[in-house]
């Protein structure tokens, strides 16, 4: 099966930053998301697979190709979206999408209409595919950017914080399309949002400062909290103390001025706490902060 | 806020790498041009003589123009990029949200911007000065440094430039949100300036082509054109109120621009749109999202094999060059130049008052040297925009992923440019063809179009794509790319200066292909391709550079770019670039071996050495009297199709000195692979294989009257494929015939400073006095050689006519060779020409005189001038001079790659094809040449002048020969056209002869004295002198003081004729009034310096006009370095006011009659007169029946007078 498996993948940038550090993953089928904030080396590690920068050290191998001594081969089953990409101006999608088809090798006219037609219906852009893509909205956008990867019909997609920027019924919608893309495929997903990763993946990983901190499936990884979540309502005074003496997980804000914060711990921390229902955001910040 | 922008600005270039590039450059421009200019590289300079000073104002400012383009390209990048960055990187979303006011945002950007350029533009001047300061210049081309010389330039044309066209470009770029516009913009002004120019070109046109120049090079050169060498080097570059203007007109028309650019600027954030459509900025969304759609693609065949990839190559070239096609920037390009074409074709030859026929080789010529120019420019900048497209447009993390290998990306970016530069050569055609239509020319000859535009100019662009590409591949910054290339383009002229000759070293180099209609391209097709191609291979290997550093994903720095190059260095690349080397190798060694063949055997530096070591051993045989060439009989045999010939022959010389001759000087020339054969005894004393010169002693002497034969035979070395070895082509030759001579060689080494080195002694002067009796045994054409008697048969392929000087007196075929036997009547003067061809004739006769001209079949528009001409002139001639010494008159049409000169033979006149007989005489306009017929008179004449009286080889000579063609010719005209028309001729005979005068390096030589290389002075001045003495002392009186010399001397032996014994002539029929003439004309050089300051008219009741007019008047010496000197003490002095200025004139004693012109409204003549002038200022009062409208102080210019401007006033 399609099986990426990444090994000792090492990279730091000029400047002395560490992007990638000894990382290792096995990614198999399905959609697998990458959690981590910003600055994490999650688009390095993206951009890394998509054969768009080097690694110092390491290996990346997919379904028998070697990605970073063969790029050409993962190219041909590649799908990739960046965090943030342009158009030239004054294109329709359908004149972008067939200059894309061209790009990726797909050479008779017809088969290009074909499948030009079939992404946009996917995407969900074909009443729209006259439209200049420069005037489209940022959702639209975004869908645009999973309809040109779709062309190949690629093995491995990677799609970099696609849902940033966009509002919840966009974000909806382009989950929506990726689901239905993402059912047979190796997709890799890159995301800071906690949710994106819970309604879509069923594997995920967090990495931070170039390491991965876990794997897990998003149930699992709930599962193995359960009964570790305290929550309470404190007021603002309190929190610095707080703070101080609990692995503070997440705070909200209430209308009364009043704080809900959620804690991190095997046993009840006091008794002003009460157990609370685990959820996969809890997770990200365990991983998060225990790393430190 | 205003000064935070501009703050913030400024902090963000001064951190552009960029910036400091452009200083570097900028600094090291200055630095080196002065440097080169003031001879830093040593060798060259002595041989010069005097030149201007390096650092003096008028060089600089010249350099400042030919700065100009560099500093044009920098414009766009750094004014333009100054709002475009804020576009590009979105950041204006968030600035215009700013409480930023429109004033502060826009003129912090402006002024910031504006501010960085001029101090990389000031670099320029720092880099000049320094240039001038450095130790190894060459002493006397530097002069003294005054901070004048550099700030002069920057206040008057370099920093209004800078405003000018940073107003205009930051408009652009502020409403077109695009920086690519900047550049076109710049391009446009560029090719509209060349417009301007090109439209009010030639003299008249002066004054406003200096007022409407956007760049005041033609206002800044209006006042100093022709300023003398002292001049240059003492003057400062004045402010005048022509550059006053021109500067006032356009930075009026660029503020105007910007004004409306201002205001229609607003902090928005969306485009000024200059069109009418709606802005297609509603929301698209889609109703809902569906659910049931397939999640599965079908898939489709992919290909990745490297035909598709070829394929898909070529795909992506397609929609990237519609993408260009479709762009504003790109259709006002296109439609700039369709509109620059169309003036240049429908202009063509504004310099000269004549046009010429639209013929297609015409069409072709004229566009070649700038246009193409045009294409490399637009070049450069879209290779730029091609490489960084996708990078830019912000897709290249898409593109990139792409299955497809990296050479097809940067191949796909080459054809690109190639079929941008193919609709842009387009041009030329649809205008060619649209111009001829337009002037009723209907044949077109397409393939020539095709063939010349596509087959030879487009390689040479294409061979340029190759490299712009890979230099934009290499640098990360496109504008610094940009700049690079034209400083490369520019350069490249500048590389034979340092001492690189050879094509092969200088990139894209080959000799270009002549067109001719007669021969066609004739053998130069051959080496151009050649060198074509060993530049397409060398083009081949940057491409595979461009390939190897091919930006693609993300890399960080070069390190990285060459690691992945040298992984991209596959083994297909490996083996292309290989074969590229080998075939860059090869033609390259082919080139070598077969285009340069000769390999001088001596360096230049050795022949030099050799010079010098036998001076001492033949400057004995200087003196040594030698016997003259009195006959030549001989054959020629010409090969048109194999370029070569080969002749033979028996020429007699005859001892004409008082003593007996036992030694011959024998020249002959290695080239032509000359022998020669003395039937007579003789013993070698010297045998000189390198210089070609014997020296024989012979058994028994020739004694005085005696003669001797020397035969010959001469060949040129075969001619190749690659090299044409000899002066014939394959249609249409014209051969200058050689032969041994007698005489001491031209071989002594003439620089002075070279001399001394070898310890040689100094020269005496080279060109002798006439007054020196010894020197008028020789004629200008050459020593030992007189009046002879001429024989010869010429041969060449059957379907050619063969012509040579002399009567034809038989002709006949022998298998495939075609023989004509010529022989003259009368003795000729030296000079032995061959032509052949497959000519049509036109025959007439004048008196006994047989007249022919011999002409390619399609250039049959100005036969009947060219006939008149003949005629006309052989009317004029035998009338006044005397009887024209042959039976027959040829006028035979050669190639252009000859030349585009006519020259006088013994009866016969070979004569290019673009000179005359494709002019297109307009007989409408009235300010338009006969160009044929005046030419033709011209050389007719030289058959009196030139041919019969053969003037002496002295100082003076060519107003013999040249200054009485000029005249004969002049008066022909006149004769043909009447007076009335005789002024253009004469004003283009005075501006010819100033322009002329300005670049002369020495003092002013007077007429009688003057240099064969005076041009100015034999013809142009030579002329109005001559011409102002007929109109004093009356047609009739001058002709026949020239009857007198004419007859003296026509067809006379030495000695020969000198332009003293004309001027004597000339002063003999000349009245006592008019003797100051002689001396003002003749014998000194005398200027004028006329004007009137003052007009006034009465109307009196009696219905006439009483009319005054003031004119001021004063004459002096053009002495050393063009000096206004005063050989007498008997000056005149006269002061007034200019204004505030005083002025003050003063002038040689007058006595002189001087025109006096009155004109109506309509340029009719109410009143011309010559008056007598004896002192400066003069009132002159007149009274006339009709409204005068302007007066004018020499109407004819017939006398010389530098500024003739202020000779005109109205009323």
């Amino acid at each position: 099966m399609s099986n990426l498996s990444i090994t000792n993948l090492s990279k730091t940038y000029n400047n002395g930053v560490k992007a990638l550090n000894n990382l290792s993953l096995e990614i198999g089928p399905g959609m697998f998301g990458l959690l981590g904030p910003n600055g994490a080396g999650k688009s390095t590690l993206m951009r890394t697979i998509a054969t768009l920068q080097d690694s110092d050290s390491g290996s990346i191998h997919f379904d028998g190709i070697d990605v970073l001594k063969d790029p050409m081969s993962l190219r041909k089953v590649l799908g990739y979206l960046p965090q943030e990409f342009g158009v030239y101006p004054k294109e329709s999608a359908e004149n972008m999408l067939d200059y894309f088809a061209i790009l990726k090798g797909i050479s008779s006219k017809s088969d290009r209409v074909n499948i030009v037609q079939q992404v946009l219906e996917i995407t969900n852009l074909f009443d729209v595919r006259k439209k200049n893509v420069s005037d489209y909205s940022g959702g639209m956008r975004q869908r645009f950017g999973i309809a040109q990867l779709l062309l190949n019909d690629p093995q491995l997609i990677i799609v970099d914080e696609p849902t940033a920027g966009l509002d919840p019924a966009e974000r909806k919608r382009f989950l929506n399309v990726l689901r239905e893309v993402g059912t047979t495929n190796t997709v890799i997903f890159s995301t800071h949002i906690v949710d994106d990763v819970k309604e879509l993946c069923n594997n995920m990983a967090v990495i931070n400062q170039g390491e991965v901190l876990i794997t897990a499936t998003p149930d699992q990884a709930t599962n193995e909290v359960s009964d570790k979540i305290w929550t309470r309502k404190i007021s603002h005074e309190q929190s610095q103390e707080i703070e101080q003496n609990h692995l503070v997980l997440s705070s909200n804000f209430n209308n009364d001025n009043s704080i809900n914060i959620r804690v991190y711990s095997d046993s009840k921390p006091s008794p002003d706490f009460t157990r609370a229902e685990p959820k996969l955001e809890d997770v990200y910040f365990i991983a998060l902060k225990t790393a430190q | 806020m205003f000064s935070k922008i501009f703050a913030y600005e400024i902090k963000h270039w001064l951190k552009q790498p960029s910036i400091w590039v452009y200083a570097a450059i900028f600094f090291l421009f200055g630095f080196g041009a002065m440097a080169i200019s003031a001879d830093i590289l040593g060798e060259v300079s002595v041989a010069r003589g005097s030149r201007a000073f390096a650092n003096s104002s008028f060089n600089v400012i010249s350099l400042f123009f030919d700065f100009n383009l560099f500093i044009l390209f920098v414009i766009p990048a750094l004014i333009g990029g100054s709002v475009f960055r804020d576009y590009n990187s979105n950041m204006f979303m968030v600035l215009y949200s700013y409480p930023v006011q429109r004033k502060d945002y826009l003129f912090g950007k402006f002024l910031s911007s504006l501010l960085v350029t001029t101090v990389i533009v000031l670099l320029i001047g720092f880099g000049l000065f320094i240039g001038s300061v450095l130790p190894g210049l060459n002493p006397a081309l530097v002069g003294n440094n005054s901070i004048l010389i550099y700030a002069m330039p920057y206040f008057l044309i370099v920093l209004p430039n800078l405003l000018i066209i940073s107003m205009i470009v930051f408009s652009v770029v502020l409403h077109s949100r695009n920086i690519y516009a900047g550049f076109i913009t710049v391009l446009l002004i560029y090719v509209t300036r060349r417009m301007i120019l090109f439209v009010l070109g030639g003299t008249d046109n002066q004054f406003i082509s200096a007022l409407m120049d956007p760049f005041a090079q033609m206002s800044a050169f209006y006042y100093i054109r022709y300023w003398t060498l002292e001049q240059v080097n003492s003057l400062i570059v004045p402010i005048n109120e022509i550059i006053i203007y021109n500067r006032l007109i356009w930075i009026g028309f660029a503020s105007a621009i910007f004004t409306w650019s201002y205001k229609k600027f607003q902090l928005t954030q969306n485009n000024t749109r200059l069109s009418f459509r709606k802005s297609p900025n509603e929301r698209h969304d889609i109703k809902r999202a569906n659910n049931s759609s397939r999640s599965r693609i079908t898939p489709v065949q992919t290909s990745y094999t490297f035909l598709s990839h070829l394929q898909t190559t070529w795909k992506i070239s397609h929609y990237e060059f519609k993408a260009i096609l479709k762009s504003k920037a790109f259709i006002s390009l296109f439609i700039g130049s369709l509109v620059f074409m169309f003036f240049l074709l429908g202009q063509v030859n504004p310099q000269y008052t004549t046009r010429i026929q639209p013929l297609t080789q015409v069409m072709l010529l004229i566009p070649s040297m700038f246009y193409s120019f045009l294409i490399v420019l637009i070049t450069f900048l879209y290779s730029g925009v091609l490489v960084h497209r996708d990078r830019n447009a912000r897709l290249n993390q898409l593109v990139d992923v792409s299955p497809l290998p990296t050479w097809s990306f940067m191949t796909s970016r080459f054809f690109t440019l190639i079929k941008m530069q193919i609709v842009l050569l387009s041009v030329i055609v649809i205008v060619g063809i649209g111009m001829q239509i337009y002037r009723g020319y209907y044949d077109f000859e397409i393939p020539l179009y095709l063939f010349e535009i596509f087959g030879i100019t487009l390689i040479t662009l294409v061979i340029w794509a190759a490299i712009s590409l890979f230099v934009q591949t290499i640098l990360p910054n496109q504008f610094i790319g940009l700049i690079l290339l034209i400083i490369f383009s520019v350069g490249l002229g500048g590389l034979e200066k340092i001492g690189i000759k050879l094509d092969i070293f200088n990139f894209n180099a080959a000799p270009r292909p002549e067109y001719s209609d007669i021969s066609g391209y004739g053998s130069s097709l051959a080496p151009y391709f050649i060198h074509k191609l060993y530049w397409f291979f060398f083009a081949i290997i940057l491409l595979i550079g461009s390939q190897l550093f091919w930006v693609r994903g993300l890399t960080q720095s070069f390190r990285e770019r060459i690691l992945r190059s040298s992984r991209r260095f596959s083994k297909p690349i490996a083996l292309v670039f290989s074969l590229a080397l080998i075939g860059l190798v090869s033609t390259g060694f082919v080139i070598y071996q077969s285009v340069y063949p000769e390999k001088p055997s001596l360096s230049t530096e050795e022949l030099e050495q050799y010079k010098a070591d036998v001076e001492p051993l033949y400057s004995p045989f200087k003196s040594a009297a030698q016997p003259r060439l009195s006959g030549i009989s001989m054959n020629m045999n010409l090969f048109p199709q194999e370029r070569n010939y080969n002749s033979g022959g028996e020429l007699l010389f005859v001892n004409k000195s008082r003593k007996s001759i036992d030694t011959l000087l024998i020249n002959y020339s290695k080239k032509e692979n000359m022998t020669y054969s003395i039937p007579e005894a003789y013993e070698v004393i010297y045998a000189d294989s390198i210089l070609g010169f014997d020296i024989l002693r012979l058994d028994i002497a020739l004694i005085p009257g005696d003669s001797i034969y020397i035969g010959f035979e001469a060949f040129n070395t075969p001619s190749t494929f690659f090299k044409t070895n000899s002066q014939v082509t394959n249609n249409g030759t014209f051969l200058f015939s050689e032969f041994p001579m007698l005489g001491y060689p031209e071989f002594e080494i003439t620089n002075k400073a070279k001399r001394d080195q070898y310890g040689l002694p100094p020269q005496p002067q080279t060109t002798l006095h006439p007054s020196d009796s010894s020197a008028l045994v020789n004629t200008y054409v050459g020593n030992n050689v007189d009046l002879m008697d001429f024989e010869v048969t010429v041969s060449t392929s059957a379907n050619q006519i063969a012509i040579a000087s002399g009567h034809l007196e038989e002709k006949w075929i022998e298998g495939n060779r075609a023989y004509f036997h010529y022989s003259s009547t009368n003795k000729i003067r030296n000079g032995i020409v061959f032509q052949s061809g497959e000519f049509e004739v036109l025959r007439d006769t004048w008196n006994d005189v047989d007249l022919e001209i011999y002409y390619h079949k399609t250039h049959n528009f100005n036969l009947d001038r060219m006939m008149a001409g003949m005629k006309s002139t052989l009317e004029y001639s035998t009338r006044y001079f005397g009887p024209f010494q042959f039976k027959q008159m040829r006028i035979v049409e050669f190639p252009t790659p000859y030349g585009k000169f006519a020259q006088s033979f013994a009866g016969l006149i070979p004569f290019s094809e673009f000179a005359g007989f494709i002019s297109k005489i307009d007989t409408v306009s009235k300010n338009r040449f006969d160009s044929p017929f005046r030419l033709t008179s011209h050389e007719m004449a030289h058959q009196w002048w030139g041919h019969q009286v053969v003037p002496a080889g002295v100082l003076g000579s060519r107003i013999i020969s040249e200054g009485l063609a000029e005249y004969t010719s002049l008066k022909v005209l006149e004769k043909e056209y009447g007076k009335e028309k005789m002024q253009i001729y004469l004003k283009a005979s005075l501006d010819q002869y100033l322009r002329g005068k300005g670049q002369g390096k020495n003092p002013e030589t007077p007429m009688i004295y003057s240099k064969a290389s005076e041009v100015h002075i034999n013809y142009s001045k030579a002329a109005l002198a001559y011409y102002k003495m007929s109109e004093y002392i009356g047609e009739g009186a001058f002709n026949s003081a020239l009857q007198n010399f004419f007859q003296t001397f026509s067809l006379k032996e030495a000695p020969y004729s000198t332009s003293l014994d004309l001027v004597e002539s000339i002063r003999s029929v000349t009245p006592d009034s008019l003797q100051y003439l002689i001396t003002d004309l003749f014998e000194t050089a005398t200027l004028y310096d006329n004007s009137i300051q003052k007009t006034s008219v009465t109307p009196l009741e009696n219905g006439l006009f009483e009319v005054h007019v003031d004119v001021l008047v004063s004459k002096y010496r053009s002495g050393e370095f063009g000096k206004r000197t005063f050989d007498t003490a008997n000056t005149e002095m006269f002061e007034y006011l200019n204004g505030d200025e005083k002025v003050s004139l003063t002038s040689l004693p007058l006595q002189d009659y001087i025109e006096i012109g009155i004109f109506g409204e309509n340029g009719e003549i109410l009143y011309m007169k010559k008056h007598k002038i004896s002192s400066i200022q003069n009132s002159i009062s007149i009274l006339l029946n009709k409204k005068p409208f302007e007066a004018v102080i020499d109407p004819n210019n017939t006398l010389i007078d530098a500024d003739s401007k202020n000779n005109r006033r109205g009323f």
